[in-house]
This record gives structure tokens, C-alpha cells and sequence, in this order.
């Protein structure tokens, strides 16, 4: 069906030529209103984010190594568990356990017992660490999904502005781990929240039929931690150019726990793809390293990445967030790397899942100084 | 946040409600003559009022498909009301070809026509994709949008007589594809 509304928008067809607007009382509006929210709520039931994220990007992933001592003894299904999260992409909140504030409180709902362990945020991510337990299997990468607010936000991230990172561990059929990341993208950053995780439903990412509905709400208070640094780079001219893509760094933000690049990105898709006639998306992966040999694990939001849908001029507003920046380090090397994506199926449909269109290349760094 | 006439397409692209809310308010005048105009012999309330709302529900699930400013915007909607439109009246067991006394056309419109009146909105995309670029226009304004032939033709700077030909090549070619999917 998609095709046929993008069919629409490349004729551009005159319609309404002759026709005369009718009427429409404030109460037939609300009644559209109403059936529109109602036909909206009955169809859009999967997490939009979570169905993007394991259709197209799952891939993406980046290695790391941490442990947690501190975080570990408190918890009671498994001696050292997030020394399990030591293989698994994006997991980058090394320094979690001296500055995460012990939560613990348990929430059982349909034979599933779901305990909140540690919470942490940082003035840019919100992580909340917890638990799965039942009697059943929850599939391979169940996750504990629920609407999360604070009061703080007002209606800010209502719709848009905020993006959600899981990372999930299985540690036996009916026990898992899950680290959910909240990040605040584009909005309010208060000093203090008060939030309410609703988590309503244990879902498989990988599997959404495997869905376990229930109630486990958690009220968290968290003060965000001290110390947060901004620095501009807007007029510092740190960018990379290569053909069809400006990739330009805008901003870098500090935490005791986190560092966040925020980036600039427009991508000419035809001229990167080399492609005149058929769809292509490009995403645009950073590898980031510092003068010292290290490389940083990453926390990749991609914004909306680019794509032939867009106009040439669209621009994505990506942000990696990494750990703590080694403290001898002294410049910091971010390498662009351009995917340029394609439809598996018949190309013309414009429908389904997506593959690489050649392999990912490497475009010219940026470097910046630290000190 | 406030939404006004020049960011409320920003906003409806990325999901707000609050832009669903203002695009309602703005075009569902527009909208309701379109679908009063194609559905009026009905003079059924009820499916004329499902109809607006599936308009706006099918714009704001597919709104990602839109690109341009607030007149392209207007076309967009314009066009998924007439879609809606017509869909409501496939569904209501209505004949959707517009019927057009020509011999050659009177001709074909035989098993080919109906084969493709019987294919679903979705088997007749898929099988859409195989077309070439402008012969999919052509269906589109035909089989979703119920346009006249001569219609057709005014809107792609075609003559008659071309439209008139490639909808009936088109036909047999989707014809033979549609004979190799069942």
C-alpha cells in the first residue's frame, strides 16, 4: 500500500478542480479526530522505533569490554551478570556502577516478576538496569516495553526528540537481564526527574508474536549527574566531505559517564550510490578513536538517516554516544563510514527488508584536540 | 510546541498528533467534497464519514511517502480522498471502470477488465511494480482513481489514442503475469 501513496505524491494530480470545500461542523471534526487516534491505536500496536530498529539496523553492532562489580553483587539471580553484557553491541556506560543509584524494587504481574536494579542519567541518557523472571520462555530478546515520562518533560518528548536503546541477556530460559537507554535527543534536559517507566508488555524484538501482557509500573526519582560539559563546535569547521556526503561535527557534551558527539549529516544519495533510477538509503556508521590506539564503543542514534525519499537537501542530525574519553588521550579521530542500502526484493516494489548495495566505505576523518 | 501552516508537514512527517489535529482542521473541507462528490449516490453518512477518517489515517500512516510544500501537500490528500473514495465504492460491489463508448475499448473490456477489478488493491500494486514508470501513472489514474481515459491523457500531456494503447498493453502484459502468480 505504501507505493500507492508514494505514487501519489510523484503525480501530483489536481483533484480538486472544481470542487468547492464542504462544510465540516466542529463536532464532525472531533468525530474524525476520534476515529482517526482510534484507527491509529489499532494498527500502530508494535513500538514504532523498536520495528525500524529490528528490521534495518540491527546489524550494526560494536564490540566492547566492561565489567561491573558493584552492580553485580547486588544482584541476586546470578553472581557477576553484567559481565554478560561484555559481548553485546552498544554498551558503553563503563563508569555505570559508581555514580547508577540502587533501585531494587520488584513488580510481579501475570506470573512475571520484574525487578529494577540500578538507574542512572546523566543530564543525556537515562539507563535503567533490570530483570526478567517468570516460569515461561521469553524468547530471545524479550524486553520489558512500556511508555516512560517524566514530569518534567511536559509533553517534550511525546512524539518525537527521544530514542530508545535494549539491550537484553539471556542468562537461562525464564531469566533474563535488560538494560533500557533512554536517550534525550532533541529537548529539555532537567536537573532533576521524576519518571514513570508503564511497562505493559515483556516483548521479543525478535519475535513480536511473543508478547507477555501485564503491569509493571516503577516510579524512579533521579537527579542528574553532576559535571556536564558542552562545547561547541558549530564554527570550528570539523567535517568530512566526500562525493554526495557532508558529514559536519556540531557538538560534543560531557558527562562523569558519558561523552555525546552530535553530528550533522546530508547525503546526496544518487551521486554516493551512483544510482540514477532505483531507490537507496544510505546510513552513515562512525568508527571513533582516540591517538592512543583506543577505540570507543557507541551508542549510534541515526536520526532519520537519508534516503532518494528525501529531497537532497534533508539533513539528519545523528549522535554517538561513547564512554568516558581515555584521560591521556588527546585528540579524538571520528571515521564516517557510508552504507548505501537497497531493497532485496524486486527493486520496483520499494517494500521489505534491505541489504548492503556494495560494501561500506570509508570517507575522510575528523580530528579534533581534547585539551 | 505550536503548529502552524508552514511547519505543520515537518511535524506530520514525524508522527505529532498535534499536526494530524491541524491538517484535519484545515483540508477535511476539501476532503469531505471529494468524497461527497464520488460517493453522493450512496447517500450513506456512514461510509461517507469512514471515508474522510480513512483519508486522514491513510495520510498520517503514510506520510513518510509525501515530499514537497503545503500545494503538494494538498494534491497528496486530495488524491487519497479520491483513492478512499473509490476504494469504498470497489468494496461496496460497485463497478470501478469508468465505461467509455469507443469500439476498441468496448472490445476489451472483457476478461482482462475483470480480472483486474477482482484483484486485490495490494495483488494489483505488486503487479503494478513490473510496468514501466509511466504506464504505472496511467493505472494508478485508471484502476485507483477512476479516471476517464481522456483525463488521463490532459494530465501526462498524452494523446488519447497512447493512453488508450498502453492501457491495453499493459493489461495483457499484467494479464500474463497475474495467469503466471495464480
Amino acid at each position: 500500500m505504501k507505493t500507492l501513496y508514494k505514487q501519489f505524491d510523484r503525480q501530483k494530480l489536481n483533484i480538486d478542480q472544481d470542487i468547492q470545500p464542504m462544510e465540516v461542523t466542529d463536532l464532525e471534526k472531533a468525530n474524525i479526530k476520534r476515529a482517526v487516534m482510534r484507527g491509529r491505536k489499532r494498527k500502530n500496536h508494535l513500538p514504532r522505533n523498536l520495528s525500524v530498529a529490528a528490521a534495518f539496523f540491527i546489524a550494526s553492532g560494536i564490540t566492547l569490554g566492561a565489567a561491573f562489580p558493584t552492580l553485580a553483587a547486588k544482584l541476586p539471580i546470578v553472581g557477576n551478570f553484567f559481565e554478560l553484557f561484555v559481548d553485546d553491541d552498544n554498551y558503553v556506560f563503563e563508569k555505570f556502577d559508581s555514580f547508577s543509584t540502587d533501585i531494587g524494587v520488584t513488580k510481579e504481574s501475570n506470573g512475571i516478576r520484574v525487578t529494577v536494579t540500578d538507574a542512572v542519567y546523566d543530564g543525556e541518557n537515562i539507563a535503567i538496569a533490570y530483570t526478567i523472571e517468570g516460569e515461561q520462555e521469553f524468547g530471545t530478546k524479550p524486553i520489558l516495553e512500556g511508555a516512560f515520562h517524566a514530569e518534567e518533560f511536559g509533553d517534550s518528548y511525546e512524539h518525537y526528540g527521544f530514542h530508545p536503546e535494549y539491550i537484553t541477556k539471556k542468562i537461562s530460559d525464564t531469566e533474563y537481564a535488560g538494560l533500557f537507554i533512554y536517550q534525550l535527543i532533541e529537548g529539555p534536559k532537567p536537573d532533576e526527574i521524576h519518571a514513570t517507566w508503564k511497562g505493559d508488555s515483556i516483548l521479543d524484538v525478535w519475535n513480536v508474536k511473543n508478547e507477555f501482557p501485564g503491569d509493571w509500573t516503577f516510579n524512579l526519582t533521579l537527579q542528574a549527574l553532576n559535571g556536564e560539559e558542552t562545547k561547541s563546535f558549530t564554527d570550528a569547521g570539523i567535517t568530512s566531505e566526500a562525493d554526495g556526503v557532508h558529514v559536519a561535527l556540531t557538538k560534543m557534551t560531557k558527562t562523569p559517564i558519558t561523552t555525546t558527539l552530535y553530528l550533522s549529516e546530508n547525503v546526496d544519495v544518487r551521486t554516493a550510490a551512483l544510482e540514477d533510477e532505483e531507490w537507496r538509503g544510505a546510513l552513515l556508521t562512525y568508527v571513533v578513536t582516540d591517538d592512543l590506539g583506543n577505540e570507543y564503543n557507541a551508542i549510534h542514534y541515526k536520526d532519520t538517516g537519508h534516503s532518494t525519499d528525501f529531497r537532497k537537501e534533508h539533513r539528519s542530525v545523528p549522535r554517538i554516544t561513547t564512554t568516558t574519553f581515555h584521560e591521556d588521550a588527546t585528540s579524538i579521530t571520528i571515521t564516517p563510514y557510508v552504507n548505501v542500502y537497497k531493497f532485496i526484493n524486486d527493486e520496483d516494489v520499494n517494500e521489505g527488508p534491505l541489504e548492503l548495495a556494495k560494501e561500506p566505505y570509508a570517507i575522510e576523518s575528523m580530528v579534533f584536540d581534547l585539551k | 510546541m505550536k503548529i502552524t501552516p508552514e511547519n505543520f508537514i515537518k511535524h506530520f512527517k514525524r508522527g505529532n498528533e498535534v499536526a494530524l489535529e491541524f491538517v484535519i482542521d484545515e483540508y477535511s473541507g476539501i476532503v469531505k467534497a471529494i468524497i461527497y462528490n464520488s460517493l453522493q449516490s450512496y447517500n450513506d453518512s456512514f461510509v461517507l464519514e469512514e471515508c474522510i477518517s480513512d483519508t486522514f489515517l491513510g495520510a498520517f500512516e503514510n506520510a513518510k511517502q509525501f515530499s514537497g510544500g503545503q500545494e503538494d501537500f494538498r494534491k497528496w490528500i486530495c488524491t487519497i480522498a479520491k483513492f478512499k473514495a473509490i476504494d469504498a465504492q470497489r468494496k461496496l460491489g460497485n463497478q470501478p471502470i469508468a465505461t467509455e463508448f469507443e469500439a476498441d475499448i468496448m472490445t476489451v473490456r472483457s476478461a482482462e477488465d475483470e480480472f483486474l477489478v477482482q484483484a486485490s488493491s495490494d495483488e494489483l500494486l505488486r503487479m503494478m511494480a513490473k510496468l514501466r514508470q509511466v504506464d504505472r501513472d496511467i493505472f494508478t489514474m485508471k484502476y485507483f482513481l477512476n479516471m476517464g481515459n481522456k483525463e488521463i491523457a490532459d494530465n501526462l500531456g498524452m494523446t488519447k489514442a497512447s493512453v488508450d494503447n498502453r492501457l491495453y498493453r499493459g493489461k495483457k502484459r499484467l494479464m500474463e503475469l497475474g495467469g503466471a502468480l495464480t
